[in-house]
């Protein structure tokens, strides 16, 4: 039987060990796909999914989250991160992360001025806010290709997209994205 | 702003928006091998079990200390573990200490270097402090206002050490006040003893606080002791060389979070006394991802002997060395014999010495 985030939060809470198994049963499989879309490891991969729980005991108490899922995603993806520059593998990332970031860096950087310096919870802030503005669509698109990695062939698989259509559809966001942080004086 | 800022600056995105697109992502998707290990798992419940287990240690009465380094090492353990020293560590300890065996005097008060306790990057000192008329203030606190030492080296040689001072006790029965006094390499040097081994320990004016009045009084004087530091010859080392081992980052973005890391830490040594290794700078400085500060890492390390009890590292100093390794040594808060040693922990990794 899979338990209820609350109940997990709860094991959690209790300093119970449990709730590190019941996290595995349940988000197991969800962390794992987001470590190695960014890792492309199998034991690297399963490794952060493990530092994940190991870092959710370490944060519950105090935090007691509403959405289990996705409060494990966010620390997944981001110790993923944070392993590939630990791991100094490869500078900017490998498979879809690297794809991802070169796709970003052709509409992003071509009239930036990288020495302007932001801080990351205001550049958050901002994209949040264009992310609620757009299309419900292309939001979703730009998330699965930007959050979790996905590659393009799987963004058309699951969407029922041309791949044509995946590409423009991610290059027309990036660029809107753009034009709206130039608006706000980020770039 | 680059490309990087934009992949951080999604970590922070609604729940709702990724749940979605969870969804849609998984309509028609293939569902993803996954390779848990619930034996993985089950290994981290357990050393999480045995973490809660060992923060539970109870604290336990507290004998009357004595005034050497067994007496103030005794003292160490029965507050942090709630029992005193093994009858093996008390051996270890015996065999790290000699008596100081020199005495300084001025203006009526007479200091006296009772036991020293040497390894190989730092000492601890147990200095007695009588008066030639009077009694000590059982009440009260005493320390020196000035303290420090000096070497027998080249003027051109600057040489830096750690020195620590707290009081230890009051003793009426012998009318003696304990001061602990704490050395430690610093810097450049490591080897405590490299210099030099006869150091000269400067005190001047002596405080007494006596703690239920609150007043404190001082008197003026200038206490030179020389002693000779010299590390046990039956001080053991062992290698433990490389390693790679799972520490914890506290980081500030996009969470406040403490979170597992790695660090890899090269050419490992313990002895009884005390810990050294060298490790790459970027363990030491701020955790950057792609350009920003994110948190800091940190490492704790303990031994913990066969008895289940677990001795923490103190003091302890670090340099960079021609290579670019910041080079670390810390001492062990209560030394011990290394046969005793069941594993030593770094952060959540534990490395089994004699098995």
């Amino acid at each position: 039987m899979v338990l209820e985030d609350a109940t997990i939060v709860d094991l959690y809470w209790s300093r119970n060990e449990n709730a590190i198994y019941e996290s595995n049963i349940k988000y197991g499989k969800y962390c794992y796909a987001i470590a190695n879309n960014i890792l492309t490891d199998n034991e690297d991969s399963e490794e952060c999914v493990n530092d994940t729980w190991l870092g959710a005991w370490n944060s519950m108490p105090p935090n007691r989250p509403d959405k289990l899922k996705h409060f494990f995603g966010k620390l997944t993806r981001w110790l993923s991160l944070n392993r590939l520059r630990d791991n100094g593998r490869v500078k900017r990332g490998s498979g879809e992360l690297k794809v991802a970031l070169e796709e970003l860096e052709d509409t992003l950087d071509s009239n930036a001025d990288v020495e302007h310096k932001i801080e990351l919870y205001e550049l958050s802030e901002h994209i949040n806010s264009f992310l609620e503005s757009i299309d419900e669509m292309k939001r979703e698109v730009f998330l699965a290709r930007y959050w979790y990695m996905a590659s393009i062939s799987e963004i058309c698989r699951s969407f029922g997209f041309s791949e044509s259509k995946v590409k423009n559809m991610l290059m027309r966001t990036r660029k809107e994205l753009l034009k709206k942080l130039k608006e706000d004086g980020l770039c | 702003m680059l490309s990087d800022d934009v992949l951080l600056a999604l970590n922070t995105v609604r729940d709702e928006f990724l749940e979605k697109t969870w969804e849609s992502l998984n309509k028609q998707a293939t569902a993803q091998k996954t390779h848990r290990k619930i034996s993985r798992t089950a290994l981290i419940a357990a050393i999480i079990a045995a973490l809660l287990v060992a923060s539970a240690l109870a604290l336990q009465a507290i004998s009357k200390p004595e005034g050497n380094s067994i007496g103030w090492f005794n003292n160490v353990m029965e507050h942090q573990e709630g029992a005193g020293l093994s009858a093996t560590q008390k051996d270890a300890i015996a065999a790290l200490s000699y008596s100081g065996g020199v005495t300084a005097s001025d203006n009526g008060v007479i200091v006296t270097a009772e036991s020293l306790t040497v390894g190989r990057y730092n000492a601890i000192i147990i200095l007695g402090v009588t008066f030639e008329e009077g009694n000590i203030t059982p009440t009260a606190q005493y320390s020196f206002e000035i303290y420090g030492c000096d070497l027998d080296v080249p003027d051109d040689v600057v040489i830096d050490y750690g020195f620590t001072q707290s009081f230890y006790f009051s003793d009426e029965e012998t009318n003696k006040a304990y001061i602990v006094i704490g050395l430690d390499a610093n810097e450049e040097i490591m080897e405590l003893t490299r210099f030099a081994d006869t150091f000269l320990l400067n005190f001047e004016n002596l405080r007494c606080r006596d703690t239920e009045s609150g007043e404190t009084t001082s008197v003026e004087g200038h206490w030179q002791l020389p002693v000779v530091l010299s590390a046990s010859p039956e001080l053991e080392t062992i290698e433990l060389g490389n390693m790679s081992v799972r520490s914890s980052a506290q980081l500030s973005w996009p969470l406040h979070i403490q979170l597992p890391c790695r660090m890899e830490l090269q050419n490992v040594s313990i002895s009884g006394a005390d810990i050294t290794y060298s490790q790459d700078s970027k363990y030491t400085q701020a955790m950057m991802v792609f350009g920003k500060p994110v948190g800091m890492r940190y490492l704790e390390i303990c031994a913990v002997l066969k008895n289940g009890v677990s001795i923490s590292t103190v003091g302890g100093s670090g340099f960079t060395d021609s290579d670019g390794l910041v080079v670390f040594s810390y001492r062990w808060e209560v030394p011990f014999s290394l046969e005793d040693v069941d594993y030593i922990r770094f952060g959540s990794s534990k490395v089994f010495i004699n098995r």
